[in-house]
Formats: C-alpha cells, structure tokens, sequence
C-alpha cells in the first residue's frame, strides 16, 4: 500500500498526450463562459432575479463584477486551449467556475461541475507540455508528475461508478421505465430525423426498454473499472466512444459527452512516437498517410517518415508497433485507427477484420 | 490480402527501420531521454494528502447526493424521465378577511390594482426568467420532479416577495399546480402556494407591523 502510494507520489511521465485533453478543456472552458455571456446580455444578471445561491448572498458578485469574471473566463479559456500560462489558467478557470455554480443552483449541470473539476485537476498535471501556439516546438522538460493525471482518472471512474450505482439502486432505471418513457416521448424527434417508426416502437416496448437499461448500467459500472486494465483498455475505450456519441445525439446533455470524450485522452498511454509509420510517397496511399497521420496523431503516437522509393515491389505503409513488430494493409490500418482518435470509432471493425489476415489478433497489443 | 504478406526488403530499408526496439520490450518504453523535473521524494507528500482530501470529499458529495433534491454534485445523469406541467393562479381578497377568490394566470401574466389607482400590468418572467419554466404545456422536469417542485417553490415565494405592493394591490398569495408525471406514471397533482405577501399583513393602527 505505501509501495503504491510512493509511486503515485513519484511516478513521472510524457506530457505530450495532455495537451489535447487541455486544449479540448479549454475549448469547452470558452464555450461555457460565452454562454454565460449571452445570457447576461439577453436575459440580464441573474442575481438580480430568481436565484438559489449555495452560499451566503454576499458572496454573490455584484453585476458589473459578474461581467468581468465571464470576461476573464473568456480570456482564460483562450490561455488554456492556446497554451500560455495554461495550468495557472486551468485553475483559475475552475475556481471562478465552481464559484458561480454555487451562486445559483438553477445554473447547476453535472457537466459544468465535472469540467471545473477536471480543470482544476488537469491543472496540477504536465499538460503545458505541447499544443503550444504560441511555441510549437515541444519544450523540454516533456516528462512531468503523473499524479494530476492518475487522480483526473479516478474522477472519470468515479462519475462513472457514481452514475451506473444510482441508476443500478434506482428500480426505475434497472425496470427500463425511465429509459422507455424517454424513448416514447422523443420517439417523434427520432421519426423526424429518419429513423423508422419500426425502430422507435421496438425501443420503446418493455422488454427492450429494460434489456438497454441494464446495458446502459452495465456499460458504466464496467467502464470506471475497465478503464484501468491495459488488457481491457483499448476496448473500453472503443465502447465508451460509441456510448458517449449515442448519448449526445439522442438527449440534450450541454457538452457532457465532448467532455467525457475529451477526459478519455488521460488514458492514453504517454508514449511519444513510440511507433514508426513508414510510407512510400510515390503511392497514392502512401502520399495519404503522410498527410493524413501527421495531421490527425494529435497524441504523437507515430514517427511519420517516407523511405526512398524504389523499383521493386512493396508495400504503401509499414508499422513499426511498439514491440517491433511490422503491420501492413488492413493491420496497418488498424493501428492507425487505434491511435489516431478521429479514426477510432472505426478501430474495433477493422481489427476484426485485420484478426482474419494470417498475422493478425485481436489482441490489444502494440 | 496485403495484410497477410510479410513486409518486403523494400520496406525494411526505410530510414530507422534497424531501430526498432527490441521484441517484448517497446510496450512498455517510455521517452526517457529528455531532462526530467526534479526528483518526488517524501517532500512531495503533499500529493497524496492533496490526493485522498479529493476523494474523500468527492465520496461524501457523492453518496449524500440523494439528501439533495437534484442530487447535485452527484452526477446522477438522467435519473429520472419524468415531466411537469405549471398552471398559475393568485388569491385575491377584495375585502380584509372575506373569502378568497382564486383566478388563473394564463401564461404567467396578469394585470392587477395598484397603489396608485391604475391597473399593472405584471408577469411571473420579470423575476423568473426563461428558460427555467413555461406555463401550461408538458414539458421535462430537469433533475427529477423533487428538483423542480423545490426550485418551483422557492421561485413561488421569490415571487411573492418581490411583487410590491405599488404594483398590486390585490394578490394575497400565489398557489401554483403542478402537474407531475414520474417515469411515464399517472400524473400526480401537487399544490405549491406562496408565503402570504407582506403588502397585506394587517398592520397596528401606529403603524407598526
């Protein structure tokens, strides 16, 4: 247990995967703080209407103190997602959030308090360490304390456990009613955008209501554990996307799935180019990796390079994985959507269809 | 299929290629070649203390979310689908005792006696405004139906302070159905009222509340 403890204290780490996940925070930072902006310019201040305030009215801001603070969130929201002075910025951002979300219970979502808490929690992390506009070159030192990132992770499982465990001790949830009453009263909404009335019904039938329920729970109390195992990793990652972008088309949840989506980059494993990307730039697919990979490895997980083409016959693209093994074809393709996060949606598809090929597994590996 | 091949001597040539790392041992390589901060030590306990402080707190907010109507800050996502529908009325009482005469305000709107003689003109948005609630239509009670009836109440009573006397005279109180319908359930019925408005506590004849 102290062993555990001294590592968590100790252990230090690449950087460079952090700085998306603080860019995508900051991004969403902003988006909050401009809403809030609209809102006083449309509705007005909202202290000077009906407000609950979690703390004592005097702690309440003053209008015009109000509007400087959403000024100021603006401009710390830009300082995290460009990289200038961008933990001192997470924090204070989380600060000034989480007061103004305990000046008025109305304005309280459970996404807004989890992006305040994973600010202040990316702010104690090496997460300055890249996506600098400001200094593109990666600055050194990149290796930095993991332990913001390892408690950012306990958040994630903890929202998780949180979420599946009520809903698991709620006899509505585990019966299917509350998922079914959902479905039956947006089922015009999802008829409207194209989905078959077939479809609807059969979502909204008893049965079915509570067989997705209980996978619903399921899908969240496996996830905050699933997380934590390397061999489990990949694939509840995979899960988690595709729960998560389910979640944001069918209900109205502000920006809770970009966020959880953005929080999944702390799981990433900080290893900075540890693969290689090989391509031949006289081939059209190899032209395209060596666009398409540097531009979306936000992560650096590959070393892009091209080779000098020859006359002989070979391959688009070879990778190296970690281990040393080559990947070409379709289980190149699969390491690429792997790691690359706007292809990864796609990943758990094609490694199937890569474990066909006579080298391939379906295992995690690389 | 191009998978199943073995990469070519063509392929072998490309440039670092003879740097792979060695098999087995590259999953678990980290970049370690660069300047590191300084040294953790017993010096940095701090973390760990900084550490179970979160998760204690994080714990307790978590499991006494069920003592808070919303349950916030325990991330009870879409805990419940249940709906509401408002229908507001004020208690009039022309005369100091007498029986009390209830009367529906459509769409949150109603125009009463004032101080100075003429008739205002008043709305329940000029102290709770959109996008919290609207009057007479279904519509999803955000955070479970316990949420909203507590927030309804509190926003009944933030109405009947902050109507003043100078713009109506007439409203004793405010009585507000609400309509609720747990989980796809049989609606339920529930009666909120207001505090009395203090511009009608009778007052001592020194003027003296």
């Amino acid at each position: 247990m102290l062993a555990a403890l001294a590592r968590f204290r100790d252990e230090l780490e690449d950087g460079y995967v952090l700085g998306p996940v603080r860019a995508a925070v900051g991004a969403l930072l902003g988006w909050h703080a401009l809403v809030a902006a609209e809102e006083l310019a449309k509705i007005g201040y909202f202290g000077d209407t009906f407000h609950v305030a979690m703390i004592p009215e005097a702690l309440v801001p003053a209008p015009r103190v109000y509007a400087v603070v959403l000024a100021a969130r603006v401009c710390l929201a830009v300082m995290v997602a460009i990289g200038v002075w961008a933990r001192p910025a997470l924090a204070v951002s989380a600060a000034l959030g989480l007061w103004l979300l305990l000046c008025d219970r109305n304005q309280f979502h459970h996404n807004r308090y989890s992006l305040y808490a994973y600010a202040l929690l990316l702010s104690l992390t090496p997460c300055d360490r890249s996506w600098r506009a400001t200094e593109p070159a990666v600055p050194a030192p990149r290796l930095g304390p993991w332990w913001g990132v390892r408690l950012a992770q306990l958040q994630v499982s903890l929202v998780y456990l949180a979420s599946g465990g009520s809903k698991l001790l709620d006899p509505d949830w585990r019966d299917g009613l509350v998922l079914g009453d959902r479905i039956a009263r947006y089922a015009h909404v999802a008829i409207a955008k194209g989905v078959p009335p077939a479809v609807v019904d059969l979502l909204a039938r008893p049965d079915f209501a509570s067989a997705t329920a209980k996978l619903a729970i399921m899908t969240e109390l496996v996830l905050c554990i699933a997380l934590w195992l390397r061999p489990t990793r990949v694939v509840a990652l995979w899960w988690g996307v595709w729960f998560h972008v389910v979640i944001q088309a069918t209900s109205k949840v502000e920006t809770f799935s970009v966020l959880a989506l953005s929080l999944y980059g702390v799981f990433v494993t900080p290893d900075y180019r540890a693969r290689r990307l090989r391509f031949d730039p006289s081939r059209f697919w190899g032209k395209l990796a060596g666009v398409v990979v540097p531009a979306l490895d936000w992560f650096a997980r590959f070393q892009v390079e091209p080779w000098e083409p020859d006359d002989q016959r070979g391959h688009s693209v070879v990778l190296v994985r970690r281990d040393g093994e080559r990947a070409t074809g379709v289980r190149a393709v699969a390491m690429i959507a792997r790691c690359v996060p706007l292809l990864f949606p796609l990943w758990a598809p094609i490694a199937l269809l890569a474990s066909f090929t006579r080298r391939g597994d379906l295992t995690t590996r690389g | 299929m191009e998978g199943d091949e073995e990469p070519r001597e063509s392929d072998r040539r490309a440039p670092g290629a003879e740097e792979a790392p060695p098999d087995g041992a590259g999953a678990t390589t980290r970049t370690s070649g660069l300047p590191s901060l300084p040294a953790a030590g017993t010096g940095k306990n701090h973390r760990i203390l900084f550490a179970l402080l979160w998760l204690a707190v994080q714990a307790t907010l978590i499991v006494t979310a069920g003592r808070r109507s919303d349950g916030a800050f325990g991330f009870r996502m879409f805990n419940e689908s249940s709906t509401i529908k408002l229908a507001l009325y004020r208690e009039l009482e022309r005369d100091p005792g007498g029986p009390r005469a209830r009367v529906p305000v459509e769409g949150g709107v109603w125009i009463a006696r004032a101080s100075d003689g003429t008739n205002h003109r008043m709305s329940w948005y000029d102290r709770v405004p959109t996008p919290f609630w609207a009057f007479d239509q279904e519509m999803p009670a955000s955070y479970g139906a316990a949420a909203q009836l507590e927030r309804l109440q509190r926003a009944l009573d933030d109405l009947a302070t902050h109507v003043s006397a100078a713009d109506d005279l007439e409203t004793r109180r405010f009585v507000l159905d609400v309509t609720v319908r747990r989980n796809g359930r049989e609606p339920v019925v529930h009666q909120l009222t207001s505090r009395e408005r203090e511009a009608w506590t009778p007052r001592r004849a020194d003027g003296a509340p």
